[in-house]
Order: structure tokens, then C-alpha cells, then sequence
């Protein structure tokens, strides 16, 4: 049962990848070592701060192997929750860093690219880290719970809001500078 | 009955409402299916196991007073739930992805339209799944679980 998922699991990350590369996605695009550290670093030092680095190590291997004790597995998945909620925030806070470098960069064009993709990364990391790693982690945990302990990023809706109207309203915030460089282009 | 048909009647719509609002074949990609269905759904069948997932597909069919217990149509509930999640994550991850590489390649704006349709499409992608698949499913199942809980304790429900 363990080795069929580990390779549904692999399955699942070759179709991904492949998908995204049939998408025209350029790996070192993606590869942003500024967000990419900040992210990591300020991520490891919330996670020690916050819910402590112990119980949140404790917490990723409980996730990923049950241990079957109720206790031990609900205090887990209050940590896993808790790191979720931080991942999230802290791509949020992130991309407005880069909104904010973006914006002052107005009157100089070509240095909005370079801002809008550090704007996108740090979501882009925290949205892999949170929904792909996290969450499944705690849908495990609560699967042997019976379901029980939900937490807001576990609705379907919160998730539908969370992500399609800050993300809609976003990328129509890129099309209208992406037509603004464009029209400066063609000048 | 009704309940079906009128989804069958909505996908119907959203068709007409495609082919109205431009060429259909715009809206046909297969790697933004791929990133918002195949791989949400490989990720469902790997967090969930695959026997449990066919099981919530069957109990759509199962009325909630056919003696299926409350928790068994919760997880269910849980199931398309989840699925929708990670659809719309996945769907996320590719645009994201889309606009990254489009702005990084801004020397080239011929080809930034086509980036940016396509890091648009997988998240419509994942919209269908949720509005036509997931979100309906997890109401039923919902629906059911309450209802079944009604059976089994009608004394602490009622």
C-alpha cells in the first residue's frame, strides 16, 4: 500500500513537472535565490519562534508516518496548521515587498520585470510548500483522526477565495504594466 | 434526478457561454489540464488512497437513507473538498509559473500573449473542477452526512 502511493506520488510529480514544461515554463525563471532565501530564513526562524522548531520537526514526521496515538497526532496537526498559516502569510508578505519595490520603479520600465518576478516567487513557494507538502501532510493526520480538528485552510471555499480573487485581481494588475511596457516598447 | 440534469444542463451552458465568447479551441490546452487535473488528482488518489476515492465517486449514487453511516459520507465530503483544494493549488502553481517565465522573457512581447493565456488557463481549468465537480460533490456528501446522522441518533439531532 506504502510503495503504491510513494509511486502515484512520483507519478504526480513527473506530470507536474512535465506539464509545466510543456506550459514553456523556464526553470531558472522560477530559481529566485533572493525570495527564495528570504523565504527559508524567515520561514525557519518563524517556525522557531512560533510553534518551536522540535515540535514542528516532530510535527512533518508524524505527517508523514502516524504514529496512531490520538494525542501525540492532534497536538501534529496543530503545528502542521500553524506552520500552513505561516507559509501562507509569509508569501503574502513577500509579494507585497516586491509590489511595493515594483511600484517605485514605475519610472524606470525595465526594472519592473525583475520586481514582478520576485513579487511572484515567494507566493509561487509558499503556495508548493502550504497546498503540496503541508496540507496533504495534514489530511493524513486528520484521515486517521476521523476527520476531525478542521482549520479554515482546510475549507474549500476559504481556499476558492483565498487564491482566485487576490490572483485575479493581481494578474490584472500585471496585464495593465505588461501593456504600459509594451506601449513604451513600441515608442 | 433533477440534480443531474441540471449539471448536465450547466456544463451545457458553460459551453455555449465558451463558444460565444470566442473560438472554443482557444480554451483547449492539454498541459493546463494536465497541471490542474491529472496532477491534483494523482496527488488525491496518493493522499487518500485509491479505494477510498472510488468509494466517495460511488456514493454519490447512494441515497442518505441507505444505511451508510454519517462519517463514512464526511470523509467523502472530505474527499472532493480536497480535491478542489489541491486543483485550485495546482492551478495557482502553473500560473504563477506562466507569469514568471513570461516577465522573463519581456524582450520578446510577441510571445508574452500566449504566455499569458496560457497562465490564465490553468486556473480556469482549475475553476471547472471545483464549480462542476468538487463543490457539488462535497455538498451532496454533506447533505448526506447530516441526514444520515439524523437516522443514526434522530433523538440528539432532532
Amino acid at each position: 500500500m506504502r510503495s503504491t502511493r510513494v509511486a502515484i506520488l512520483i507519478a504526480a510529480g513527473v506530470v507536474l513537472l512535465g506539464a509545466l514544461a510543456l506550459l514553456g515554463m523556464r526553470y531558472q525563471a522560477v530559481i529566485h535565490w533572493q525570495s527564495g532565501l528570504g523565504f527559508v530564513l524567515m520561514g525557519l526562524l518563524l517556525a522557531a519562534a512560533i510553534p518551536g522548531m522540535m515540535p514542528s520537526l516532530r510535527a512533518l514526521r508524524e505527517g508523514a508516518m502516524p504514529s496512531g496515538e490520538p494525542v501525540r497526532m492532534e497536538q501534529a496537526l496543530r503545528v502542521l496548521q500553524t506552520l500552513d498559516m505561516l507559509v501562507l502569510g509569509l508569501g503574502v508578505l513577500l509579494m507585497s515587498v516586491g509590489i511595493v519595490s515594483m511600484f517605485s520603479h514605475l519610472d524606470q520600465l525595465g526594472l519592473i520585470g525583475p520586481d514582478v518576478a520576485t513579487a511572484l516567487t515567494a507566493p509561487l513557494y509558499a503556495l508548493i510548500l502550504s497546498r503540496l507538502i503541508l496540507y496533504p501532510l495534514q489530511l493524513r493526520l486528520r484521515g486517521v483522526l476521523g476527520w476531525k480538528g478542521a482549520s479554515v485552510t482546510d475549507d474549500l471555499l476559504y481556499n476558492l477565495f483565498l487564491l482566485v480573487f487576490p490572483a485575479t485581481g493581481y494578474m490584472s494588475v500585471l496585464v495593465v504594466i505588461f501593456m504600459i511596457v509594451s506601449k513604451e516598447d513600441v515608442r | 434526478m433533477i440534480r443531474i440534469v441540471s449539471w448536465v444542463l450547466s456544463m451545457a451552458a458553460f459551453l455555449v457561454v465558451l463558444r460565444i465568447s470566442d473560438e472554443i479551441h482557444v480554451f483547449v490546452d492539454l498541459p493546463s489540464a494536465l497541471t490542474s487535473w491529472v496532477f491534483p488528482a494523482l496527488l488525491l488518489l496518493a493522499v487518500h488512497s485509491p479505494g477510498r476515492v472510488w468509494r466517495a465517486l460511488g456514493d454519490l449514487r447512494a441515497p442518505a437513507e441507505a444505511g451508510i453511516a454519517a462519517a463514512r459520507f464526511r470523509e467523502d465530503a472530505e474527499v472532493f473538498a480536497s480535491f478542489g483544494i489541491l486543483s485550485l493549488a495546482a492551478g495557482m502553481i502553473g500560473s504563477l509559473a506562466g507569469l514568471i517565465t513570461l516577465l522573463s522573457n519581456l524582450a520578446n512581447p510577441r510571445e508574452s500573449g500566449i504566455y499569458l493565456s496560457i497562465s490564465m488557463l490553468t486556473v480556469l481549468y482549475a475553476l471547472i473542477v471545483v464549480i462542476f465537480v468538487a463543490l457539488p460533490g462535497w455538498r451532496l456528501h454533506s447533505e448526506a452526512a447530516k441526514l444520515a446522522a439524523t437516522f443514526e441518533d434522530p433523538v440528539e439531532e432532532g
